[in-house]
């Protein structure tokens, strides 16, 4: 699955620390999610979902969707 | 597994483990009833035969020190973390990691013991050499791919 993390991250002018603190997850996480190496469950989407003040359909794009 | 997503019950039951085996290595390296049952007759191929020297000289006492070691680093940097950034349980993704990294150890367990019994039924004679590997080799890699976790 692709994602927009480290794009708004970057808009936003936020450190993976600073996202890691929010979302109430480790720095190595959002490295993990930022490559595309691990997938997040529902409830960190949703976190990432209200610190982005985006909707998760903009913030995860599924790959083999048609 | 709820229990192993807190970090300080992880890693001190790493150190618990890690203490026992470390004890009993330190306690049995150089021992006389020790060495009486090792092979006294060398072995077939030079890898078991350097292993049967290396516990022959006692050296695996030093397995035991770096082991414990290895533990007591895992679990100081856990309280650092812990105290630091106030993070007593694993994420969601640290979960994820350390789910494969039990799953492997686990398959490595499992797949060890048949050929730890086919070498024990061929060579009697070294069923403490082989069984002090097999232990050797699954805690110490566990240890350091724990050690490599807690820092990276």
């Amino acid at each position: 699955m692709k994602n927009n993390i480290r794009k708004l991250r970057e808009e936003m002018r936020m450190t993976q620390q600073e996202l890691a603190s929010m979302a109430g997850v480790s720095r190595q996480a959002i490295i993990a999610i930022e490559s595309g190496k691990y997938d997040p469950s529902i409830r960190l989407a949703f976190q990432f979902s209200h610190i982005f003040s985006r909707s998760i359909e903009e913030l995860f794009i599924e790959e083999d969707a048609k | 597994m709820i229990l192993l997503k807190n970090r300080l019950i992880n890693s001190s039951l790493i150190t618990i483990i890690s203490l026992f085996f470390s004890f009993l290595f330190m306690f049995f390296s150089g021992q006389e009833e020790f060495l009486s049952i090792l092979p006294e007759y060398p072995a077939s191929t030079e890898f078991w035969e350097n292993w049967r020297q290396f516990l022959l000289s006692g050296n695996i006492k030093y397995i035991g020190i770096i082991t414990i070691a290895a533990s007591l680093i895992i679990l100081a940097r856990t309280v650092y973390i812990t105290l630091r950034y106030k993070q007593p349980e694993f994420d969601e993704y640290e979960i994820s990691v350390l789910q494969k990294g039990l799953s492997i150890s686990g398959m490595a367990s499992i797949l060890l013991i048949p050929i730890l019994m086919a070498l024990t039924i061929s060579q009697p004679t070294f069923a403490v050499p082989y069984m002090l590997l097999f232990v050797t080799l699954i805690w110490s890699s566990f240890v350091l791919a724990s050690l490599v976790f807690a820092f990276r």
